[in-house]
């Protein structure tokens, strides 16, 4: 079961991650930068929401769904409210900044989860491309290029796999205890096409290109 | 085990070592500074993470398609109906579903974690990253990073190179047996970290004593020696030196100085330090076949020893990280040698 193990290995996943980051960084390999940025920003939301949800998840609930938004127009009509507390206006301020940090943890463990395979592509690309070794030299411009390239694949398709993701986004979020929140997704086809299949396909891809480097590697 | 059996054996090992070779040739030649170790590390994190990751993506989505029916997507309003609902799941109502399911899900969560453990796995504790760790250890304790076993082991071959010069080849035959441990020295660590200047004392023959002296002597030594070549001194001198140097080097006789691709060497690592700040990026191959005659080292050493405001330039720059690999026993037992330095691809 999701025992305390788990938030204590997302703390130690930030390090972890971090730990050879610095090294990555003054190297500047971009595919290697985006897979170490995509798991930071997946696994830091992880390890506080499992610290933050690790035995409640009725405590905070009611009072979201009660007291959020009073400003906005549209309330939930299947839930008849209840007689609201009265609350501070900083109260109302924290719970506010609170939802608007679950609403950006949420989309971003979408982009977590499509930029890591991301990221696995943008590597397999690159060592497929040295293992072929098409080209004897690589100048400055194709270096470039390259990276434009890796920065549209790692970081461009999360990007606009979290706005897409709007689309399908039946409701908020869901929280699971210990877990935290997690994205809702409206179950549906275009849900399928704009967000689902995107890590298998991208994490296939990246199988591919991975095969045939692995191959070309042990030819020579 | 009779004689031809050996020979084939040793036929075999040759070709095995002469296509790591070529290999290494090949990641040269694409001017990535990408070594071997790196690209099979590379390999394998992504083969890992791919062998974890999407065997359980598959299985979950398939579960989902499967089990739960595909609602239909009729309007926008609909859909996004009651946008501000919060759904709730305990753990208990997370474990009333199929055993099978809630245990998929709990790996796709922990996926995140692993994929920083796997990364660790191959990165956090290769040479490079050891390395980038002591120099943070000695910046953050100098007395701690002083005593780290390569710069103990570095200076004591140094005091041996320093104290007189019978002790020369003595140094030079140390050298030679602790030389894998050597590789793992990065050059800011023995000659420009600040830390270590601070803690230099004379008495135990550190580095910042009579620095001049002690890379003339290395230099003398290594050169001069057939055990030990020029591995060491490449570990023991900023690699910007080395580089800068590169035409009195390819003066030694029986060096030579190759380039990779078409640039020149300065060109490029002057240009990539431009562009990153860090120190010597270029991707430049050092071949040594035979070593030089005796008297050669002595030039080598003036030749590097030519701008010697360098090394400061250097020690501030830091981070000059690089490892020295070699591929010994290739075709006739002729050492060659390459120094990549870890900058970027």
């Amino acid at each position: 079961m999701l025992s305390p193990a788990y938030a204590v290995f997302n703390f130690l996943g930030i390090f972890f991650i971090l730990l050879p980051a610095g090294w990555h960084w003054s190297a500047r390999n971009t595919a290697t930068l985006l897979f170490i940025f995509w798991c930071l920003v997946s696994v830091v939301p992880a390890a506080i929401n499992s610290v933050v949800w690790y035995d409640r998840v009725d405590i905070k609930a009611p009072i979201y769904c009660d007291v959020r938004f009073p400003s906005l127009p549209f309330q939930p009509s299947f839930s008849p409210s209840p007689p609201r507390p009265t609350i501070f206006p900083l109260t109302l301020l924290i719970l506010r900044g609170a939802d608007v940090c679950l609403q950006i943890v949420t989309k971003l463990r979408i982009g977590g989860d499509v930029g890591v395979p991301a990221a696995l592509l943008c590597i397999t690309r690159q060592l497929e491309a040295i293992a072929a070794a098409r080209q004897a030299y690589f100048s400055a411009k194709d270096r470039q290029q390259r990276r434009l390239v890796d920065l549209a694949i790692g970081l461009g398709i999360p990007i606009l796999i979290m706005v897409l993701h709007t689309v399908v986004q039946g409701h908020r979020y869901d929280i699971i205890e210990r877990v935290g929140c997690i994205p809702s997704v409206y179950w549906s086809l275009p849900a399928v096409f704009l967000v689902i299949i995107w890590p298998v396909v991208l994490l296939l891809a990246a199988a591919v290109y991975g095969g045939t480097c692995s191959q070309l590697a042990q030819r020579e | 085990m009779n004689l031809t059996d050996q020979h084939s054996s040793a036929l075999a090992l040759r070709l095995f070592i002469a296509r790591r070779y070529q290999f290494a040739r090949l990641l040269e030649s694409s001017q990535s500074a990408i070594s071997t170790s790196r690209f099979i590390r590379l390999i394998a994190l992504a083969a890992l993470q791919i062998a974890y990751t999407v065997p359980i993506a598959l299985c979950l989505r398939i579960i989902q398609f499967v089990t739960i029916p595909l609602n239909h997507y009729d309007s926008w309003e609909n859909v996004h109906f009651g946008f501000n609902y919060v759904g709730i799941i305990t753990l208990h109502q997370f474990e009333l579903g199929p055993k099978a399911y809630a245990r998929l899900q709990e790996l796709n969560y922990w996926s995140y974690a692993m994929s920083c453990a796997i990364f660790f796995m191959f990165f956090g504790l290769g040479e490079e990253s050891i390395a980038s760790y002591r120099r943070w250890l000695s910046k953050i304790m100098p007395c701690l990073g002083r005593y780290s076993i390569s710069d103990e082991a570095c200076g004591y071959v140094l005091a041996r190179f320093l104290s007189d010069g019978l002790s020369l080849w003595l140094g030079a035959a140390l050298v030679s047996q602790r030389r894998s441990r050597f590789h793992l020295i990065p050059t800011s660590n023995i000659l420009s970290t600040r830390a270590t200047k601070k803690a230099a004392r004379p008495q135990t023959g550190s580095m910042s004593l009579c620095r001049r002296r002690t890379l003339r002597a290395c230099s003398q030594a290594l050169v001069s020696t057939r055990i030990v070549h020029v591995s060491l001194l490449l570990d023991l001198l900023p690699t910007d030196l080395f580089v800068a140097d590169k035409d009195a080097l390819a003066l030694c006789e029986g060096t030579r100085v190759r380039r990779a691709g078409q640039r020149g060497v300065d060109e490029s690592s002057r240009e990539r330090r431009g562009q990153r700040g860090t120190v010597a990026g270029a991707a430049h191959v050092v071949r040594l076949w035979d070593a030089p005659p005796a008297n050669a080292g002595c030039d080598l050493a003036d030749a590097l020893l030519v701008d010697a405001r360098k090394e400061d330039r250097v020690g501030r720059g830091g981070g000059g990280a690089h490892v020295a690999r070699e591929v010994d026993e290739d075709g006739v037992g002729e050492p060659e040698l390459e120094v990549e330095p870890l900058c970027g691809w």
